[in-house]
């Protein structure tokens, strides 16, 4: 299966769940997603809720989009649709250790000052099943929804949290987005570096 | 069903192995599990949709891992990353709830073929007592830091106190020289209708 021969669609509201759940799969290797929940339990129990909180309204909005079915989902706000705030904060809340607790406040608050001022699409998580990385099923969800960017001229943006996701960047990506991926990127690097536990 | 972790170089300081005990322990080595196993080819061919493995392969691990447990047999990467569940001589799992989870959650065309794998796997088994290795698993932020070969290090010192074969069988091609590298050798290949295939390894007694 490659990406060239990839379909991408709108996500019904029955594809949720599964959608979800690619996502615990897609992140669970992620940098960023395990600083906030390193514990395996505590992680499965609670990153699928986190992520209807931070990308939820990509279903209710209409722009949450697979791949091949549910192997994987790019799941967009689109220009005025925030992440449900409220949400997050009882999520995390409830869900994350104390000394973890005001990091992942602040990261928050730094990613949110990135966002541009004008009106913008926001990809706040995208994901792949994990064993099918590298076969072009990311870069198909993005050109496609790019595409639609590109007819609405609005920017978007999106959170390189893992390295991986680097290559996306090549080519076409403007300068400007650029230095928000780099920020971005080393910030969360930074968060990465100062909690994880030598082995 | 050893398998993810990869590569492992040498020159690390081996991780800290502690024994599995207590519930809290075993559920969050089942967790562990669960996370390691989303990229193994065989898990993912039993449950190919990401909701039915999350739903089910936790369900799967504790049937697999409740002797192992039971045995004391089971191990674990000292901060939890990595597990290894074994079986000692003599002991055999009891497959009742093992064949219970796999009715109710796998689709009826392809249980006969799981069922076809996981018998085929027991004809490579020695004969002779042996320790077997059900499941060993290392998280994929972790790997490549030398946890599995801490964990399997650890198992293995046993079987040679005991001089004693040990049995396995990978579902991950990209793990059979790690075992190779660990005195295992691949004595088949186990391939049934659609699934990836299946090698299971011997280590003969030292």
């Amino acid at each position: 299966m490659t990406g060239n021969s990839s379909r991408v669609a709108a996500a019904r509201p029955a594809d949720m769940e599964p959608l979800i759940s690619v996502m615990v799969l897609a992140f669970a290797a992620d940098p960023v997603a395990r600083w906030m929940y390193r514990d395996p339990q505590r992680y499965l129990a609670y990153f699928g809720r986190f992520i209807r909180a931070f990308a939820g309204k990509a279903f209710s909005s209409g722009t949450a989009w697979c791949i091949d079915g549910n192997l994987g989902g790019a799941l967009w706000l689109p220009p005025g649709v925030k992440p449900d705030e409220d949400a997050i904060a009882t999520i995390l809340d409830e869900s994350l250790p104390r000394d973890v607790m005001a990091d992942v406040n602040a990261m928050f608050g730094e990613m949110a000052a990135y966002h541009p001022r004008n009106p913008h699409w926001y990809l706040p998580t995208i994901g792949i099943e994990p064993h099918l990385h590298r076969k072009g099923l990311g870069s198909a969800l993005l050109t496609q929804a790019l595409s639609r960017c590109a007819r609405s001229t609005c920017r978007p943006i999106w959170n390189p949290a893992n390295p991986p996701t680097r290559h996306y960047t090549s080519g076409s990506a403007s300068r400007r987005w650029v230095s928000y991926v780099r920020a971005i990127r080393r910030l969360w690097s930074q968060c990465f570096e100062a909690h994880a536990d030598p082995l | 069903m050893p398998l993810p972790i990869r590569n492992i170089t040498m020159d690390m300081k081996p991780a800290s192995v502690a024994t599995i005990a207590g519930d809290a322990e075993i559920d969050h080595a089942i967790a562990t599990l669960v996370l390691a196993f989303s990229t193994d080819p065989v898990a993912r061919w039993m449950y190919d949709d990401p909701h039915q493995y999350l739903l089910h392969i936790p369900r799967l691990f504790r049937a697999l891992g409740t002797s192992s447990f039971a045995a004391g047999a089971a191990q674990r990467i000292r901060d939890g990353l990595g597990v290894a569940l074994w079986l000692p001589p003599g002991v055999h799992g009891d497959d009742g709830p093992l064949e219970a989870v796999i009715a109710e959650s796998i689709a009826a065309e392809k249980q006969a073929d799981v069922g076809a794998a996981f018998t085929r796997t027991e004809h490579y088994r020695p004969t002779e007592p042996h320790w077997y290795l059900s499941l060993i698993g290392v998280e994929a932020l972790h790997r490549n830091k030398g946890c599995g070969a801490a964990l399997l290090q650890h198992g293995l010192r046993r079987c040679d106190r005991e001089h004693l074969p040990a049995y396995l069988w990978s579902s991950n091609p990209l793990n059979t020289s790690l075992y190779e590298r660990h005195g295992f050798e691949i004595v088949g290949t186990i391939q049934v209708g659609s699934s990836s295939s299946i090698f299971p390894m011997l280590r003969h007694a030292r």
